[in-house]
């Protein structure tokens, strides 16, 4: 084997490939990325088990052939490369030539026969989606994941295609996150050709890293492909496969709450700014703040006993009655708050101990739900 | 019957002697009766108790029954139907055989057997259970506790005779109900409830000297002990250590190693190659072939694990998971003695005056670093610090929690989704028994039907962890530690173990911002420098240490 490219679009690809690797594995093949280098360039693969990845770099080929060089050592070289062409050219003992300048490296290598493969969906169901669009998507609902293993289908993310069925949505592709204490969801419409129906709890990791992957990217359209236990990402030359989560995710819709009493509008950023502050205070009393709607504006309380208490109030639009006292988890607000980027934001009230729904007042279907926090003192 | 040939002691005192061998508790009872049902071929069996027994066992069957001429001679010690010679001892079919069961009962009780009206089957009774023993009466537990054995041993029949319906009745209320279908499944539904069950996949495999069979968990289904790993040999319900590893050697690296899996799994094997008379209430046995046994209990349960629902991916998943985890031993399991010894610098903490504390608590610490995902590197300029993760938030929510309890009560998460929580029968009464308190910490839990109950909130301090697991640990932790009978004592502990299992485990990764925080925190407490168990939450390097370390 024996190619070279530019070390600019090698060490793009490496980096790339680099996040996939698994980093502590069982299996130490795992902390290799595959080199293949074929008619129009090199692929570079990598594989977890949970998520595996290709990309292909642009080179030139003199010789085709396969091999496997250890993740880390590469990248720690690739990345202080001086900005030249690199040659890398394996030898007949197994050891891989890496050329710039005057200079070279040379790197045991394995060979590639043991390394995982990547999956290729058959039969799955496709559509097609501006990639800036999707992580949008992903970054509004993956905070709202369950971090842990217990629940084990709450460590993922719900994408669902199709028309919606709750009044009032025109979305076709869905994304749901929940811990069990708050939910997000968000909702877009898409051109879906044929109408696919897809319901697939993508896992949590997998998502982070696509992310990673294609923030910045709106070139071309993100591919995706679901069948019943595993996804796939295609943009461009990029080639990622995850496993998809097996279980029943709850009942989304059954938790939103069909109407609200009273609907106050303040600005994104005061508000957020208010509930960090009142963080810092509650933070010693498990979190709990107290939200009052008085006149126009909305009080946030907390206390912490020896430590001392807060008031933050904020300038908002009330409607329905004012009479709301309830208390929330703050660091479930401040999440929230933090994902949404229209100018104002919606907080809806209902009856006694419903939950508090939060919704941008612009930009897109957005829907946050967070359940309340019952205190002695009487809601 | 083997006639009794030397008689030196009277009769009644060796049937006491021997009922403090087989009658330890009213559980015992209930076993001994059970097994004289099955063995009589019942394909229905009430148990019913008053006042976890004490007052009353009664035990009906339809089974084959007995003449009043059997009832009478069964009374008698070593009187028994299902043994007749030495040969028959090591090839027995039947639970009982050593005649012993009822005249001990007997002979601690009032003791009544009746002939079903119907014709069919027997009605035994016991009532006022070691009225002639006080020494033994007193040794009971709490009702709670008692009836929890009960049911405890009741499940184990239903699981290990699925065709026979068993139901059990306490004071008047069902607690298990199992149909008596012939399926394995059925009866772990009875005993266990929906949720569980369907968290289970099918073992059924075939080694030299016998079967493997029955269902275990999928590796995402764990508890926090060993309580769900049910063994049953030619349908006894054993326990065997050597069962136990296997079983858990079968699921090593699938799931995090201070998890155990659920399993009921019953072995068939030639009974010549165990010997089930080594325990006098047959709870123990011995294999032959030790090793040949382990080999098919792991294999068989591998072999189950790898088809399943599970592909490769998965198991990686799992393998990835589980270096996230790390639930310690609660501390004050562990002997305090080693603890003391082994670590200098925990005594060296004792020793601090209180002032001191109060001087170094006032700095604050800047994280530097989350070493392996379990220490927070700290340090205020002067000293070094290293911080447990877990035992400094485990003081943070303790803290919290008793404040609340002392100052305006709990605040309580709601949940999206309220959860059904189904429990054994000796986890209901665990749980009835701490359930106020509980309430009172902010959880909402509520009885719906016998053993299930529904959690719509836990306490505020407790929202980052998963809600139903949260109560499941404290449960099967509350039954492990067994129980205070002060009740302030017994509050605390509560308080202690929610405390514990709602803290940020070793293994989560924190950002900064969270350190900061945590550290913060920390120093609100009222004792920053340990956990609710005494362990050290931090230890400090000052200075002078480092100067003497390095030889300067």
């Amino acid at each position: 084997m024996e190619f070279s490219c530019e070390k600019r679009e090698l060490q793009i690809g490496v980096a790339t490939a680099e996040k996939i690797v698994a980093t502590r594995s069982t299996l130490p093949i795992l902390g290799n990325i595959l080199f293949e280098a074929g008619k129009g360039g090199i692929k570079l693969s990598a594989n977890n088990l949970e998520v595996g990845m290709e990309l292909g770099v642009k080179a030139n080929v003199n010789k085709e052939g396969s091999i496997l060089l250890p993740a880390k050592t590469l990248s720690g070289i690739v990345s202080k490369l001086p900005e030249t062409k690199v040659t890398f050219k394996l030898n007949e003992n197994g050891t891989v030539r890496i050329s710039y300048d005057q200079s070279h490296f040379s790197l045991h290598s394995l060979p590639p026969d043991e390394f995982p493969a990547l999956g290729k969906i058959k039969d799955g169901k496709t559509f097609s989606v501006d990639p800036e669009i999707f992580i949008s998507m992903v970054k509004q609902t993956i905070f709202a994941v369950s971090n842990s293993e217990d629940k084990y289908m709450l460590t993922g993310v719900l994408m669902e295609v199709g028309k919606s069925n709750i009044p009032g949505e025109t979305n076709n592709l869905r994304m749901v996150a929940t811990d069990g204490y708050r939910l997000a969801k968000r909702g877009e419409k898409i051109e879906a050709k044929g109408d696919p129906a897809i319901s697939a709890i993508i896992p949590a990791k997998a998502l982070t890293e696509l992310v990673k992957i294609l923030e910045g990217k709106k070139k071309e359209e993100l591919k995706v492909c679901v069948s019943a236990d595993q996804i796939s990402f295609r943009y461009e030359d990029i080639y990622m496969i995850s496993r998809l989560i097996q279980g029943q995710f709850p009942d989304y819709k059954q938790v939103i709450p069909k109407k609200s009493s009273t609907r106050v509008t303040l600005d994104t950023r005061d508000f957020l700014r208010s509930a960090e502050r009142a963080a810092v205070i509650a933070s010693g009393s498990a979190n709990v703040t107290s939200f009052e709607v008085k006149g126009e504006s909305l009080h946030l309380t907390a206390n912490t006993p020896d430590v001392g208490s807060v008031v933050e109030i904020i300038k908002a639009e009330v409607k329905g009655p004012e009479r709301v006292r309830i208390s929330f988890n703050i660091r479930l607000i401040t999440d929230v708050l933090g994902a949404i980027n229209s100018e104002k934001v919606m907080i809806e009230f209902g009856e006694g101990l419903s939950p508090g729904v939060i919704k941008p007042e612009s930009g897109g279907e957005y829907l946050y739900i967070v359940m309340p926090i019952r205190t002695q003192e009487g809601v | 019957m083997v006639p009794v040939k030397i008689q030196v002691l009277p009769e009644d005192l060796i049937n006491k002697i021997a009922a403090g061998e087989v009658v330890e508790r009213p559980a015992s009872v209930v076993k001994e009766l059970v097994e004289n049902s099955l063995d009589a071929g019942a394909t229905q069996i009430i148990v019913e108790i008053q006042e976890a027994g004490k007052k009353l066992i009664r035990v009906s069957d339809n089974g084959c029954g007995m003449s009043e001429a059997e009832i009478e001679i069964s009374l008698e010690r070593h009187s028994t139907s299902k043994i007749a010679s030495v040969d028959d001892l090591f090839n027995i079919q039947t639970l009982g055989f050593r005649g012993e069961a009822l005249p001990s009962i007997a002979s601690v009780s009032k003791m009544k057997i009746e002939r079903n009206p119907s014709g069919s089957g027997v009605t035994v009774e016991a009532k006022n259970l070691f009225y002639n023993t006080p020494a033994r009466k007193k040794f009971l537990k709490a009702d709670s506790t008692e009836v929890g054995h009960i049911g405890e041993i009741v499940s184990k029949y239903a699981l290990a005779y699925p065709q026979t319906a068993f139901r059990l009745i306490s004071d008047g209320k069902p607690l298990i109900n199992s149909p008596g279908t012939g399926k394995l499944i059925d009866a772990i539904l009875a005993v266990y409830g929906t949720d569980l069950s369907r968290g289970l996949v099918e073992v059924n495999n075939e080694f030299a000297a016998g079967k493997v069979y029955g269902f275990i968990s999928r590796p995402t289904v764990t508890r926090i002990d060993k309580n769900y790993e049910t063994f049953f040999v030619n349908r006894r319900y054993i326990k065997n250590f050597l069962l136990n590893r296997a079983l858990e050697e079968a699921y090593r690296t699938l799931i995090p190693s201070n998890r155990y899996p659920v399993a009921v799994l019953f072995i068939e094997i030639d009974p010549r190659q165990v010997d089930v008379n080594v325990h006098p209430a047959k709870r123990e046995v011995k294999f032959l072939k030790t090793n040949e046994v382990m080999e098919a209990v792991r294999s068989a349960v591998r072999k189950s694990l790898e088809v399943g629902d599970m592909g490769k991916g998965r198991e990686a998943g799992l393998v990835e998971s589980n270096k996230r985890w790390g639930i310690e031993q609660p501390v004050d399991q562990l002997p305090m003695t080693s603890f003391q010894t082994s670590n200098p610098t925990f005594t060296q903490y004792n020793n601090y005056p209180e002032a001191e504390i109060e001087v170094t608590a006032i700095q604050p610490l800047i994280p530097l670093y989350q070493l392996k995902l379990t220490y927070i590197v700290a340090t205020d300029g002067e000293e070094l610090a290293l911080i447990d993760q877990h035992a400094a938030h485990e003081r943070i929510l303790y803290d919290q929690l008793t404040q609340g309890a002392r100052v305006n009560g709990q605040g309580a998460q709601t949940l999206l989704v309220p959860e059904t929580i189904d429990l054994v029968t000796s986890e209901a009464e665990i749980l009835k028994d701490n359930l106020e308190y509980l309430n009172s910490l902010g959880f909402d839990l509520e009885l719906f039907g016998s053993n299930s109950y529904i959690l719509r909130a836990v306490p505020a301090v407790s929202s980052k962890s998963p809600a139903k697991q949260l109560i499941l640990d404290i449960i099967a932790e509350l039954g492990e530690t067994g129980k205070s009978v002060q009740l302030e004592v017994k509050q605390e502990n509560l308080r202690k173990l929610v405390a514990c299992h709602s803290a940020i485990k070793a293994g989560d990764k924190l950002t900064a911002q969270e350190m900061n925080q945590l550290i913060r925190d920390l120093y609100t407490t009222q004792n920053p420098l340990t956990c609710p168990h005494g362990r050290p939450t931090m230890i400090r390097l000052t200075e002078a240490e480092l100067l003497k370390r390095f030889g300067r």
